[in-house]
This record gives structure tokens, sequence and C-alpha cells, in this order.
């Protein structure tokens, strides 16, 4: 067989690269208009069967984690699950997987809608590392960019880009998420703005250093926005400190929601 | 045939690493792999499959995943060109390795916000890829080896 010259695998390297730098600019291109560029929405579709089986079969991310850290106690209690899975029969586990399951919708059901409608989804994709996650609704439900994203516990992310059936999410703990927020325990509740400190957390920089802002108050949503509404909790302030030199105040805030534990949630249109 | 085996589980761990928030990360342990069923062009495109549609799910820095990984493909399968005997050991090692030098590509391309944070999840990345790629790689043998007369 006739050996292929030494310039082809190069060139096809640096075509590969090109072509990837070209799709890479299609997608900030679309996601700076609010959408899902064309490439990623096929991706979407094409790996959505998968992703959403076996999210479904193995529960969430954070018993995942949880279970690698956790593996001796958890074999301990599964032998003794399956002994009691036996006396109740095939049937037992299905029954404890559809109390959570109402339990975590009663949750949201009970959310209040702080004046927009509720639009129940689930959670799709994880990204961790890039602090995004996607959901199963879209455009066609309604979905626009820049609504807010709620769990039970709080506010989890923003909508960065829609597709006609699914949505990209940016978490709350993203460095790149910038929203108002405001201290709700104190009157007035002092308003800051918020940004992701990109270690998990989250940072509330207040203009005065006297506002008084201390471990354990509640930040919640300012309500600047049209489409982000006033008071949905962001989290609690794990340690404030005064900056007198530069004016400011900044309280590093622990998220209210913790990733691991969310699969149902409820976007506010 | 090889080809259909790796598309498929391109495919079938692109969809689980986009479910499950996994400490390592499957598509580019195959990637590393890439190199028992591709020559050197061949894993090249199968690296830059698996970043860009790792990329486009991600809704982000699919120019910094796209060209990471196929460097990675290029490099790998180059490095196996040269007459290493593939093993389960010489497998988990240059999972480890190609790990660390696409992510360090990756740095690059698209920087992070917190360079500490993310050489130190790149050093984990690493030893559980090379800790996956054990087995992943006796999968491989077995699906892709010609069956036994």
């Amino acid at each position: 067989m006739k050996k292929p010259p030494a310039w082809r695998d190069p060139l096809i390297l640096v075509a590969l690269c090109g072509l990837g730098i070209f799709l890479g600019r299609q997608q900030s291109a679309a996601q700076r208009e609010g959408r899902t560029d064309a490439f990623g929405s096929v991706a979407q579709r094409l790996l959505s069967p998968v992703s959403l089986s076996a999210g479904r079969s193995v529960g969430s991310a954070g018993d995942f984690q949880a279970g690698i850290g956790n593996a001796a106690g958890l074999a301990a209690e599964n032998r003794r699950l399956r002994a009691e899975l036996l006396a109740l029969q095939m049937y037992g586990q299905t029954v404890t997987q559809l109390r959570d399951e109402i339990d975590s919708l009663r949750s949201l059901a009970g959310l209040p809608g702080y004046g927009k409608t509720k639009l129940p989804a689930e959670i799709t994709q994880f990204f961790p590392y890039e602090d995004r996650i996607s959901l199963n609704v879209g455009s066609q439900k309604g979905v626009r960019p820049g609504q807010p994203v709620v769990a039970p516990q709080g506010l989890l992310g923003i909508v960065k880009s829609v597709d006609q059936n699914s949505c990209s999410v940016l978490l709350l703990v993203a460095p790149s998420q910038k929203l108002g927020a405001i201290a709700i325990n104190r009157n007035p509740p002092p308003a800051g703005f918020m940004r992701g400190d990109g270690d998990g957390g989250m940072l509330v920089e207040f203009q005065d250093p006297k506002v008084g802002v201390q471990t354990g108050d509640t930040i919640t949503t300012a309500g600047f926005s049209d489409k982000i509404p006033r008071g949905i909790v962001i989290g609690r302030v794990l340690v404030a400190e005064a900056d007198i030199e530069f004016g400011v105040l900044r309280a590093r805030v622990l998220p209210a929601v913790s990733l691991g534990r969310v699969r149902e949630v409820v976007v506010l249109r | 045939m090889k080809v259909a085996v790796m598309a498929l589980l391109l495919y079938l761990a692109l969809g689980i690493q986009a479910a499950l928030s996994l400490p390592f990360d499957l598509p580019l342990v195959l990637v590393s792999l890439a190199s028992l069923s591709f020559p050197r062009v061949g894993a090249s495109g199968y690296g830059f499959a698996a970043g860009a549609l790792q990329g486009a799910l991600a809704g982000a820095n699919l120019t910094g995943y796209a060209i990471s990984r196929t460097l990675a493909g290029f490099l790998q399968s180059t490095v196996a060109g040269l007459g290493f005997q593939p093993s389960y050991v010489v497998a988990g090692v240059a999972a480890a390795a190609t790990t660390l030098f696409s992510q360090i590509v990756l740095m690059f391309v698209s920087p992070p916000t917190s360079i500490p944070r993310f050489l130190g999840d790149t050093i984990a990345m690493a030893v559980y890829n090379g800790v996956i790629a054990i087995p992943l790689y006796g999968l491989l043998r077995k699906l892709l080896s010609p069956p036994s007369v």
C-alpha cells in the first residue's frame, strides 16, 4: 500500500483545529444572541437520550460523589436494605423512589411564583467544570435568556441560551455570573452585587462598609431586573469583611442550593 | 467494526459524562485509548469529535475542548507509534499523561478563572482517568481483538 505523504497528518491536524475554532466562534456568537448554535443543538438532541437514562438510573450527581466518599458505609447499608427489600418485595424500591419524587415535586409546587409563571423542568445534563446545567425545556415553552431557575431551597442559576426544547443555565457560582442581591435580614435591606467566586461559593459586594451585614444573614435577589424578581433566596453569609480603604463590605456567601441534591427545578417566566 | 465500537463507546461516554457529575473524564480516557483502534489521523479525528461534542454539550469552551482533545489524540497516537507494547499499566499511564497534556492545552486556549484550582482538578482528574483507563483498556481489548480460532 502506498505510504501517505509526510505533510498529510499535520495538515489534517491543523484543519481540525481550524474547524474547532470556527465552531467555537459560532457557539460564542449564538450565545451572545441568547440562543444555542446549530452544532450544539444537534449534539444536545443526539446525546440527551443517553444523558436522561443515565441520570435517572443513578439518581443524581451528588449521590454518586457521596457514594464514592462513603463506599464502606453504603455497602453495609446496601446489605441491610437488600434484606428489607426482600421483605418488602420487588416494588418497595419503586415506592421509595416515587415518594422522594412526590416530596420534591410538592416542594416545587409550594414555591412562591414571585409574580411570574412557574414552568417545571428537569435537569438533564451537568457540566461542573463549566458551572452549567441543561434543562429539558426551551423556547417552545416560553423559556428566554435571563430567566431565573429556582429549586425548592432557592435560586440555582440564570438561563443563558435557549434551544427549541432545551436550555443552558449558568449557575450562580460561575465567576461570570453577576446579579443584584440584598441582605434581607437588615432594615432597610442593603443592596450589592453578587458574583461567583470560582471556588463553589459567591461574593456579594456592598458599596458601604457600615451596612452591618453579618455571618448567617440571608442573601436574596434584589429585583433590579424585570426578569428576576426580588426575594429569591441566594444563600447565607459565611463571612463578611469591611474594606474601609475601598469603601465596600465583601460577604462570602454559601449557596442555598446544593446542585447534587437537585433534579427537578422551576423556571420563572 | 473497530470504528463502530469506538463511536458507540464515545456516544455512551459523552451521554454519561453529561448526566453525572463524574470526577473523571470518560471521553478523554477513550481518546487516550484511541490508538488501539485508529492510526494517527484517526486518533486526531476521534479526539476532535470527542472535544467538539463535549464543548458543544457544555455550551462553552468548544474551541478549547476541540483543540485540546485533537492534539491529545494526535500526540497520544504518535507516542504509541514509537513502539510501546500496549498493556494495562501503559494504558493507565497513557490516560493520565494524555489528561495532563490535554487539560494544560485547554488552560492555555481557554484560561480558567482560578489557575491553581484548575491545576488541582486536573491532577485529580489525571489520577482518576489513569485508574478508569485500566478496566476500560481490558474491555476494549476484548471488544476489538479478533476472535481466536
